[in-house]
């Protein structure tokens, strides 16, 4: 019986995920920015659009980024059911948190996404 | 004597040019431009930040490079309010509560193009789900220049689905009805004109 426990308590905390786990997310993966643009392969999303990078899942603070030029990028968090964000044009810096978009304390991705225009000069990055 | 007083007269008139211009918000006089397109009155009232909210600023100027280090509360619609940052060069606007802890943010913006060249800096929230893959506005909220009245929601015929009015600079709709689908965002002048317009569409602006 303590062996059926021990295993159920396993599976269970391989299932639910931790409140604590401190992450950071950084794309382009080095100091620096990129081009997102149409033809972007940038870290996996749950809903795909060309273009489009997002963190691991976790309990994120926020999702920010830093866009020097181009055209349209969309910034925020996405489930297995909706993606939920807001538009940038151009030079941009912004945060933007799960509360924003009405999801406070969710377990989520953070991302970016080309949206329309020229491919964005910019790095973006999520924390916990 | 005469020309002394011609040359008073001459700096005087310039230095009210300059200072007439200056007053109106920085926005040089363009032939038949709403020079309100560019400028925002409502200052807001002073706020301190929260406990979360100081650390969130602390790591988005850090990451920036900027010194945001004054808030200000715009106004608050419903259970949402807006305020304005700055600190250094910089003036940026965010969202949030208004708390007895102080400001609360959810969003930082720091747009260049708004208000110079862009009348709305917008907050509303795009989304798209599995069942509903078209991304539509499910909500209308942000900041707008002075000329700016209402801003309206639209479907993709172009037809107003929802409306709500700018008051000192700040608008809100928590929820837009249900069953329609807001690809469309239009801001009007007080006669109605379109000032600005935008699209969730890929491809669209």
């Amino acid at each position: 019986m303590k062996v059926l426990f021990a295993a159920l308590f396993s599976a269970l905390t391989l299932l639910v995920p931790s409140a604590a786990q401190a992450g950071f997310w950084l794309w382009p993966t080095y100091q620096g920015w990129d081009f997102l643009g149409p033809s972007t392969y940038g870290d996996p999303c749950i809903h795909y659009y060309p273009g489009s990078t997002c963190s691991g899942w976790n309990y994120w603070a926020y999702v920010s980024v830093d866009k020097h030029s181009g055209g349209r990028v969309h910034l925020g968090f996405q489930n297995n059911s909706a993606i939920r964000g807001k538009f940038l044009d151009g030079w941009a810096n912004d945060l933007f948190t799960p509360c924003e978009a009405g999801w406070c304390g969710w377990y989520l991705k953070g991302g970016t996404t080309y949206w329309s225009g020229d491919p964005s000069y910019l790095s973006t990055q999520a924390a916990t | 004597m005469k020309n002394w007083l011609l040359t008073f007269a001459a700096i005087g008139s310039i230095s009210l040019a300059v200072g007439g211009f200056a007053l109106a918000g920085s926005s040089p006089p363009t032939g038949g431009r709403d020079f309100r397109l560019g400028t925002i009155s409502n200052h807001g009232t002073s706020l301190p930040l929260s406990p979360s909210s100081r650390v969130l600023v602390q790591s988005f100027n850090a990451r920036a490079g900027f010194a945001l280090s004054e808030t200000y509360l715009l106004g608050v619609r419903g259970e949402r309010a807006f305020f304005r940052l700055t600190g250094g060069t910089r003036t940026c606007f965010a969202g949030g509560t208004a708390t007895f802890a102080g400001a609360e943010l959810y969003s930082v913006s720091c747009a260049e193009s708004f208000p110079s060249s862009q009348p709305v800096l917008n907050f509303s929230i795009v989304e798209a789900t599995q069942s509903r893959p078209t991304p539509a506005f499910i909500n209308l909220r942000g900041v707008a220049a002075d000329a700016v009245a209402t801003v309206a929601a639209t479907n993709q015929q172009g037809d107003v689905v929802a409306k709500t009015a700018v008051v000192n600079n700040i608008f809100h709709l928590a929820k837009l009805p249900s069953g329609v689908e807001a690809t469309g965002f239009v801001a009007f002048n007080s006669a109605g004109e379109v000032l600005y317009q935008t699209s969730t569409l890929r491809g669209g602006s």
